[in-house]
């Protein structure tokens, strides 16, 4: 029952890229035109939000609001730069569980811009709340990314409650009741009992 | 199956939640594959030998007690008691 427990949660990840540690910001293909990105979440910056520790916290009360600031870098002058797509992405068990994406309508070729995105998590606050590795991307024409952050951020639901925290804590219980009743000198003594025939008298051949 | 064994298994899976309750509550990601399985295998390797621990003493400890129970409660034969 266990290992299909574990097998249960990563039989879906099996073939999955593992994932960056590192959440600075880069450039991923070279000779694409360079952008420098500040990514903001409810008003957060995401820059330093590097560890669990130090992980963006949010409400997942509602739809989280994302804002891209970018702006094209390199040797100047610098090449304007056409950004078609922003994408955020939810990393669960190195696999992205969640994308959401935003294509620029009518993309223009410029030096900067901000791109806002709603990020709706909220259909899954039952079993999605707290700290996850989130992947901010910018992609210019042609399909190229560049601009990529990763980030973590903690989606917080009231009390850290939800039904996913509810059932974890009841099997704990449940476990732990387990354990504690192998200590139970009655179920110790209800087992030493021999067992009793189910049917009290044997019927009688009828004549 | 052994009071050790019963232990194990229910510590081991009571492990496994405890990890996904800490994820839940904030104090741990399992956003990378390779720190999640750490910490999952971290969490019921320890509930496992805890959990196993536990079921052992406490099997032996229940099982001392049925036995000085059962011998307080059973009749001494009317032949030693006639010597």
């Amino acid at each position: 029952m266990l290992f299909a427990l574990v097998g249960l949660f990563l039989l879906p990840i099996a073939a999955a890229a593992p994932v960056g540690s590192a959440a600075v910001p880069r450039a991923t293909t070279s000779g694409a035109p360079s952008v420098t990105a500040v990514v903001t979440v409810e008003g957060q910056p995401t820059a330093s939000a590097t560890g669990v520790a130090s992980a963006v916290s949010v409400s997942l009360t509602g739809p989280l609001h994302v804002l891209y600031t970018w702006q094209a870098s390199g040797a100047a002058p610098t090449a304007p730069v056409t950004i078609t797509t922003a994408r955020l992405q939810l990393y669960v068990f190195g696999a992205a569980l969640n994308s959401v994406e935003i294509d620029i309508t009518n993309p223009q070729p410029a030096i900067n811009g901000t791109i806002a995105m709603v990020a709706d998590f909220t259909y899954a606050h039952y079993v999605i709340g707290g700290v996850y590795q989130m992947e901010a991307t910018l992609i210019a024409a042609g399909g190229v990314t560049v601009f990529t952050e990763w980030f973590y951020l903690h989606l917080t639901t009231p009390y850290d409650l939800n039904a996913a925290t509810v059932v974890a804590g009841v099997l704990i219980v449940w476990e732990a009741y387990t354990i504690a009743e192998l200590g139970s000198v009655r179920a110790v003594l209800r087992n030493r009992e021999p067992a009793r025939p189910r049917s009290s008298a044997p019927k009688e051949p009828e004549k | 199956m052994g009071d050790g064994t019963k232990g194990a298994g229910s510590g081991g899976i009571a492990g496994l939640f405890v990890v996904f309750l800490g994820q839940q509550a904030g104090a741990l990601s399992l956003s990378s594959l390779g720190p999640s399985l750490e910490y999952l295998v971290i969490g019921i390797g320890a509930g496992a030998v805890v959990g196993g621990l536990l079921g052992r003493a406490l099997g032996r400890r229940a099982r001392k007690k049925a036995d000085e129970r059962t011998a307080e409660t059973t009749p001494e034969s009317p032949g030693s008691a006639a010597d």
